[in-house]
């Protein structure tokens, strides 16, 4: 039986684009044509930008040559969905097409196969949602996650008949995590303090935090997708 | 609880494996064959990822669901020997376990070279280990450590990953890598600063970084870096 690869199915219906350096390609989350896309030539890097702005959320992954890029379907999973392919050295080439007809090629109607794509595409989809939910979270929200997600690693119990949770984190641990200044966290402290979120706190970094409030204010701000 | 890995091998052998609420299975067994696959029959399985030999905590992967397959083999070949990885359930969950061979018989063949796709899908799953690890470790120089592991796990042809002999002939003792895949950890909300101030600094002291040139090319001792992560120097702000 013939044994057919990415390239020469690809290059069935794909397309050629040569990508020079300082020139980078623009992908909006309208725009379809780069459903799928194959690295042929060299290494080319993959970011997510802000669409407005152009600016760039984060560097997401280095593709180098043989490696896929499932567009769509990492853009399926996106929060942020406008991406820059840039060229890393010298000129990078690239065959790109949509995603639709690929994917039916390539997986025969096999949903395992379709499975196994889209956990694929959902990895890089959790990089980049991960860092941007980083990059615009305030003080308050980033220190909740914090918590909460303390909470959930180490697999905290609530106190007996509470919905009181005792946590052991310092200050400049916190501030070490979080990118932000001890002062920053204190008033973040301050704040979760007023609004019943934190119940008690020591000097001994040691926290009581009512986990009805918090789960709400996670829920809430949907901050459990940040999974730090 | 915790149930018991012989228990949990021995009944993976003869038939679906049942994970129940809060249950974990720690995957250190995985050169047996066996494990090639999990296949998630029903409810959602964790897959998280810890330092052997540094803190205790198992930081969270990625969420498996129904229908979903873990390459495990593949998985665990991609990561260095000090990375352990653990499935674990909160809810009640089915589990079925394969070897690869059959994996990819009874899934794949229609006559379509799948291994670059599955290389890509698991490449992707690795990152996101290693990416994961970084944000949890503590201090900036243990982040740089494991971006440095990453990069030299991973292998990426464009890196120019090459060995020369210590005094000894130890044939893998160099590698180097350009600052522009370190720029990566700008996304962990380290500054250019402070990259500059690990590369000199404790990661000099620590051996695990012996220069860092003006061509942007960063020699590491690969032993004293794996050496490092090994022997438990990451810290983690929950210890």
């Amino acid at each position: 039986m013939q044994v057919n690869n990415v390239n020469s199915a690809l290059s069935k219906y794909g397309n050629y684009r040569i990508l020079k350096p300082n020139e980078p390609l623009i992908i909006n989350k309208r725009d379809r044509r780069f459903g799928v896309i194959y690295v042929t030539e060299g290494t080319v890097s993959l970011a997510s930008i802000d669409e407005t702005t152009g600016e760039m959320i984060s560097l997401v992954k280095h593709y180098k040559k043989g490696q896929l890029i499932l567009l769509d379907l990492i853009k399926e999973k996106c929060f942020d969905e406008t991406f820059s392919l840039a060229c890393q050295g010298g000129a990078s080439r690239i065959i790109y097409a949509d995603s639709g007809l690929f994917i039916d090629y390539v997986t025969n109607g096999s949903a395992t196969m379709l499975k196994l794509l889209k956990n694929s595409a959902e990895c890089i989809a959790l990089m980049v949602n991960r860092s941007a939910s980083r990059k615009n979270l305030s003080p308050i929200d980033f220190y909740a996650a914090v918590l909460m997600n303390q909470i959930k690693d180490l697999r905290i119990k609530c106190e007996k008949n509470t919905t009181d949770i005792k946590i052991h984190i310092k200050r400049s641990t916190l501030a070490a995590v979080t990118g932000f200044g001890e002062r920053t966290i204190r008033r973040a402290h301050q704040d979760l303090l007023q609004q019943g979120v934190i119940k008690d706190s020591s000097r001994k970094s040691t926290i009581i935090v009512d986990y009805d409030l918090l789960s709400l204010m996670v829920a809430d701000k949907k901050l459990e997708r940040l999974a730090l | 609880m915790t149930r018991n890995n012989s228990e949990f091998k021995e009944k993976a052998k003869t038939q679906n494996l049942h994970l129940y609420g809060n249950d974990t299975l720690s995957v250190d067994w995985i050169e047996d064959d066996l494990y090639g696959a999990a296949i998630v029959l029903e409810g959602e399985v964790n897959l998280n990822a810890r330092f052997v030999g540094g803190t205790t905590e198992y930081f969270s992967i990625k969420t498996f669901k129904a229908g979903e397959s873990i390459l495990i083999r593949m998985i665990a070949s991609r990561l260095p020997d000090n990375i352990e990885i653990e499935l674990e359930t909160r809810e009640k969950a089915k589990i079925k376990f394969m070897d690869w061979d059959s994996y990819k018989d009874q899934h794949f063949y229609n006559g379509f070279d799948i291994s670059s796709i599955l290389m890509s899908t698991v490449d992707n799953l690795v990152e996101l280990v290693f990416r994961a690890m970084a944000k949890k470790a503590y201090r900036s120089e243990d982040r740089m450590a494991i971006v440095l592991l990453e990069q030299v796990s991973m292998t990426p042809a464009h890196l120019d990953l090459y060995y020369r002999a210590d005094t000894a002939g130890n044939p893998e003792f160099f590698v180097n890598i350009p600052i522009t895949l370190i720029d990566v950890s700008h996304n962990w909300n380290i500054s250019r600063t402070a990259i500059s101030r690990t590369l000199h600094g404790p990661l000099k002291d620590a051996g695990v970084i012996r220069s860092y040139g003006r061509d942007q090319r960063t020699i590491v001792d690969l032993y004293c870096l794996r050496k490092y992560i090994g022997d438990g120097n990451i810290t983690t702000p929950y210890v």
